[in-house]
């Protein structure tokens, strides 16, 4: 739309009227498992694979959902560093991307071998004799990465959707079990902290951001 | 009939049928199982999740099926 103070001149690009009003269902995956596309047709890699397999064909990686996430949040963590010259001022900033982060609060605490990493948990043991799983709380594993999907449906009637992916996530710092009277127990503070993968282009290091319309992307 | 765990858990389950103790060390655990005890089993889902997408999801996939027994024969 042209505006009354005057345009500007040439070709223009206009944002579209559309917005996103909801958090995306959050899932992850071993890392070890490969993308379920590696890569698709554009080049891209993402995706989960629930029936992945380890190179020996053993091991398989389930993925697994979160249910019910809430004050869903994400943001990135760069390195700044300004360029200072004397003579003029600064000149520039150089920035390093580090981390992308996902914040979470997460409500439903069943099953244990869902939320054990999250916890930052070991193994869980599922007794089906006993009727009871069990959740060793011991050391922190470093070791262990996740693939880390987070699918939103913009327009249910259509299946628009969005969805970012991120090759290699850690859950880090430190959670908190909100255990009010009257209101659901909510483990708030959990992070996915995605890091760069060496083995992706470096175009996509981190991951990537998706959309799929298939009115607009035309 | 050989049965392999899918999620990332150590299971210890009696056989429906026959009683038998099953543990299944880790995920991606390979054992076999009584065919009996086997069928019942692979139908065993995980709850129904709360809010998402996903759908009941087996505990096993079957890597060996159970051997058909050939039906038993008469003389007359």
């Amino acid at each position: 739309m042209p505006l009354a103070t005057g345009s500007p001149v040439g070709y223009q690009l206009a944002s579209e009227d559309l917005f996103l009003d909801s958090a995306p269902y959050i899932y992850y995956q071993d890392a070890r498992a490969n993308p379920l596309f590696n890569p698709d047709s554009d080049g891209f890699y993402w995706g989960l694979s629930g029936t992945a397999q380890s190179a020996t064909g053993t091991a398989i990686y389930a993925v697994y959902e979160l249910g019910c996430p809430k004050d869903v949040t994400l943001t990135e963590g760069l390195t700044m560093n300004d360029v200072a010259c004397d003579t003029v001022g600064f000149k520039g900033t150089v920035q390093q991307r580090n981390y992308f982060e996902f914040t979470v609060s997460v409500q439903n605490f069943f099953p244990f071998d869902v939320l054990s990493p999250i916890m930052g948990g070991g193994t869980t043991t599922h007794n089906i004799t006993n009727h009871t799983q069990k959740m060793p709380l011991g050391k922190m594993n470093n070791s262990i990465f996740y693939h880390l999907y987070a699918p939103m449906i913009y327009d249910a009637t259509v299946s628009d959707y969005i969805w970012f992916y991120f090759h290699r996530c850690q859950f880090i710092d430190a959670w908190t079990i909100n255990m009010s009277y009257g209101t659901p127990w909510a483990l708030t503070g959990v992070k996915f902290r995605a890091f760069a993968d060496s083995t992706k282009p470096s175009a996509q290091l981190f991951g990537m951001f998706g959309r799929a319309d298939l009115s607009v992307v035309v | 009939m050989k049965l392999q765990l899918s999620r990332n858990l150590i299971l210890t389950m009696d056989g429906p049928v026959t009683n038998k103790r099953y543990v299944f060390p880790g995920v991606g655990s390979i054992l076999e199982v009584d065919d009996e005890d086997g069928e019942i089993m692979k139908m065993k889902m995980s709850a129904q999740p709360c809010c998402g997408g996903a759908e009941p999801s087996p505990y096993f996939h079957v890597v060996e099926e159970a051997i058909k027994k050939p039906a038993s024969t008469r003389r007359t």
